[in-house]
């Protein structure tokens, strides 16, 4: 961040500034020139999914740890922002508890709360690695949502609870205000998280991702820095539950289902699992398949009825012509494109990942963990494989 | 070329943005077909009545605006387009896919969703867009018309209470049932099944001694079992569905467990009656109700199934629940359609005016809305008997026309003052 403030006027003259500034012109420029359905069903809506699926790839991509948690942590987040901006109802339905607060103070407390969560779902699970970790997020991801199904004095049962308004008001009736709220949230979040892993900590995340075992040796607390990470992880998705809360104006228990959980792998391993901004290309081509998929008509044959067909035919020739996610495939098209033209480009480092730290890595949790339980003690230093 | 990879992907995701704004300016079309949104559950449990239900739809497009010779259905001299949507049962997504319908397709009058939640949700969707007409499919919460309703949103199929008119009151008057305890699924579709009941059961005099809510798709049935009394009950009302409500039947049965049943709309039916087990003897004489029977034998319902089987032979041996509720919302459309001549100007009051006092004679009986925009339609009361095959079947014993919401209790019965929950309404 420093070295671009300091050579901002230089680097504002380069392609990458220009492309940089063409990007916030259009982010900036978009809800004015869009219909509305565009602006909140399509681009905020991508928004809110996309900083689901940040929290997600940050994890995975600086802790190794592949959590399905994440959409539980959104939905903690609307629940609680729920309870603290709502008013407690004197009927069966709704909830008992309410603190009738404005938004924002909601929004903080929620946040908070959902970074806690966080905390306490990562002492729960982050002495496991691996498919073991992945099983533990997901039992507690789905407790939660059966917790929320059933509780009615609390959560408000299956019907949850309406009529949450965010600083905006009806985003319906305010795209524009409820969009620019989303995108900078998104932009606060994605930034904040790479200066997270620039910063020492975020090296030191990546140390314990690397060689959990090592990093014990030299003095490091490999279990609290996964603790860490996975609070932190709660927070980027309290930041998309809240948005989200706001953007539905009601919360129910189907948005912590089991489908919403996957939701958000899906878009992270779309966009690319090691590309942060994948997270975001990942729920924009998600949001526009989702949407669109019931009105493409293939041969004069209409998807409208089997519209889920082409949506997981989609995914699967995305993952088999991009394993690395959309942005991979588009990295590794301009490289070859460039390789062509001029001259070949170090294929294995990225140059801003190298300056920053941040590497698309591999991810032990899919690629094997030096902590998997059953390798015999004491084989240190380990060697990758 | 750019040095870094970050100018890079900003690039892609210009160039991605660029195609989606293309894609959106090609949004919107000519005004002259008037478009007419279908919205049902296409993934998950309910993915079957799903499609049955969009069957409904085309039945009575079919038979109330005939194709034209260019292929398309019309009716008042404007063509019609159906453009469908699939939710997966989660108000979230119903109402997702119903802003693309409205905000996106820029359809003039969605009909949907199926399922209960999503039409409560939909209500409130529909009161932020007050110049399209909202029609129920065969959403069945009691409160997506009953309290605080939306003036634009229309239900010409029943709630899940109406669904068990007579059934209470045939209980207790003609079977001689007073003491009753109750096993149902714990969510919104059993609490209004229960309330049904217990309206017109506690109105007459009797008791509900107990309350048994259990999980949707509970296959343990033991805690439950060994909690309903012995004796001191003359009946058990069961509002499950499906495969719980076999594991219900099988395991009281095992346990001993001898008393009558009373049945909600889904206990009863062919998926439980086609099984073979021990508790098969123990269903006979179970009464139950709901707004269709398969073996009813009105001429109206005879031919709409005649017309179902040959128009859909890839469809169910009968026209379900869902098949039946979205083809009466459709017909009250097209009939109100008729009635404008197809004006649908002026944020479509005139159209909704129309549609708020249209009444016609459904497969099951004459149909008409109340002040709320809810239907008053007609219900089946039916007793499971074995036949001369010795296989179970319900039996018709009455249909009970002009059911209201109240079940003929009236606005201000104390049995109606709050919504349908798992503590109320109470008569223990």
């Amino acid at each position: 961040m420093s070295r671009l403030r300091a050579s901002s006027a230089s680097w504002l003259r380069s392609r990458e500034g220009l492309a940089t500034l063409g990007f916030v012109v259009l982010l900036v420029v978009y809800p004015l020139a869009m219909p509305r359905f565009w602006v909140l069903s399509i681009a905020s809506n991508a928004m809110i999914l996309g900083i689901a699926a940040l929290s997600l790839v940050f994890m995975a991509g600086y802790g190794g740890m592949v959590s399905l948690a994440q959409a539980a942590l959104a939905g903690f987040a609307a629940y609680m922002l729920a309870l603290a901006t709502l008013e407690p109802s004197t009927t069966a339905t709704g909830s008992a508890i309410g603190f009738a607060l404005p938004a924002l103070p909601s929004a903080l407390i929620a946040l908070v709360l959902a970074t806690l969560a966080g905390a306490v779902f990562g002492a729960i699970s982050s002495r496991s690695y691996g498919i073991y970790f992945l099983m533990l997020t997901l039992a507690l991801a789905v407790g939660f949502f059966y917790i929320v199904l059933q509780n009615y004095d609390i959560f408000g049962g299956h019907i949850g609870f309406a009529g949450i308004l965010g600083p905006t008001g009806q985003p319906r009736e305010n795209p524009a205000a409820f969009y620019y709220m989303c995108v900078a949230a998104a932009a606060l979040t994605y930034l904040g998280l790479r200066y997270v892993v620039r910063s020492q900590l975020g090296l030191t995340f990546q140390g314990v991702r690397d060689n959990p075992r090592r990093m014990k040796a030299l003095g490091y607390r490999v279990g609290l820095h996964r603790v860490v990470l996975f609070a932190l992880g709660g927070f980027v998705a309290g930041v998309s539950g809240v948005l989200g809360a706001w953007y539905r104006g009601n919360i129910s228990p189907g948005i912590v289902d089991l489908t919403r959980t996957i939701d958000v792998l899906i878009i992270a391993v779309l966009g690319g699992l090691g590309y942060p901004m994948g997270a975001f290309v990942g729920a924009v081509f998600f949001v526009l398949v989702d949407v669109f998929a019931s009105s493409i008509k293939i041969f004069g044959f209409s998807f409208d009825e089997r519209f889920n067909t082409l949506i997981g035919l989609g995914f699967v020739v995305v993952v088999l012509v991009a394993p690395t996610g959309l942005v991979g495939l588009a990295d590794r098209l301009w490289q070859t494109a460039g390789r062509r033209r001029r001259r070949p480009l170090p294929r294995a480092i990225d140059p801003l990942a190298a300056e920053a730290g941040i590497a698309p890595a591999p991810i032990p949790a899919l690629a094997g963990s030096p902590e998997v339980p059953g390798r015999p003690e004491g084989d240190l230093p380990t060697p990758g494989p | 070329m750019f040095r870094s990879t970050t100018g890079r992907r900003l690039v892609i995701l210009l160039a991605a943005s660029m195609l989606v704004a293309s894609t959106a300016a090609c949004g919107g079309g000519e005004k002259t077909p008037i478009k007419i949104g279908g919205l049902a559950t296409l993934e998950g449990p309910f993915a079957v009545p799903g499609q049955d239900s969009f069957r409904g739809i085309e039945q009575a497009l079919d038979t109330y605006a005939p194709k034209n010779s260019n292929g398309n259905w019309e009716i008042a001299g404007r063509e019609i387009i159906l453009i469908k949507e699939g939710s997966d049962a989660t108000p979230a997504v119903a109402i997702e896919k119903a802003k693309k319908l409205i905000e996106q397709d820029n359809v003039d009058i969605l009909i949907g969703p199926l399922s209960g939640d999503e039409g409560l949700a939909m209500k409130d969707y529909a009161k932020t867009v007050t110049d399209k007409t909202f029609v129920n499919g065969s959403s069945a919460a009691q409160d997506t018309t009953f309290r605080d309703p939306a003036p634009n949103f229309f239900r010409f199929s029943t709630d899940g209470a109406q669904w068990q008119a007579g059934l209470g009151k045939y209980a207790f008057e003609t079977k001689g049932y007073k003491n009753v305890a109750l096993v149902a699924e714990d969510y919104s579709f059993p609490y209004t099944q229960v309330g049904g009941f217990m309206y017109e059961f506690c109105a007459a005099g009797g008791h509900v001694i107990q309350k048994n809510w259990v999980p949707l798709g509970t296959k343990d049935y033991s805690a439950v079992v060994s909690n309903l009394p012995t004796s001191g009950i003359d009946a058990i009302y069961v509002a499950l569905g499906g495969s719980d409500a076999i594991n219900f039947f099988t395991q009281y049965n095992a346990a001993g467990g001898k008393a009558k049943f009373i049945g909600g709309s889904i206990t009863v039916d062919q998926s439980v009656l086609a099984t073979t087990g021990a508790f098969q003897d123990q269903l006979v004489g179970t009464i139950t109700a709901s707004p269709t029977a398969d073996t009813a034998d009105e001429a109206a319902w005879k031919d709409y199934v005649k017309v179902y089987k040959e128009t859909f032979p890839d469809g169910l041996p009968y026209p379900g629940l869902f098949a039946l509720s979205y083809y009466n919302e459709t017909v009250g459309v097209l009939t109100a359609l008729k009635e404008v001549n197809g004006d649908l100007s002026g944020g479509q009051k005139k159209f909704m005016d129309a549609l708020a006092k249209t009444k016609f004679d459904g497969p099951t009986g004459p149909i008409s809305l109340d002040a709320n925009r809810n239907a008053i339609a007609s219900n089946y009361l039916s007793e499971i008997q074995k036949g001369a095959d010795g296989k179970l079947a319900a039996v018709v014993i009455k249909r009970i026309d002009n059911v209201d919401q109240t079940l003929g209790l009236g606005k201000d019965s104390p049995y109606l003052a709050q919504p349908v929950s798992r503590d109320f309404p109470a008569c223990p």
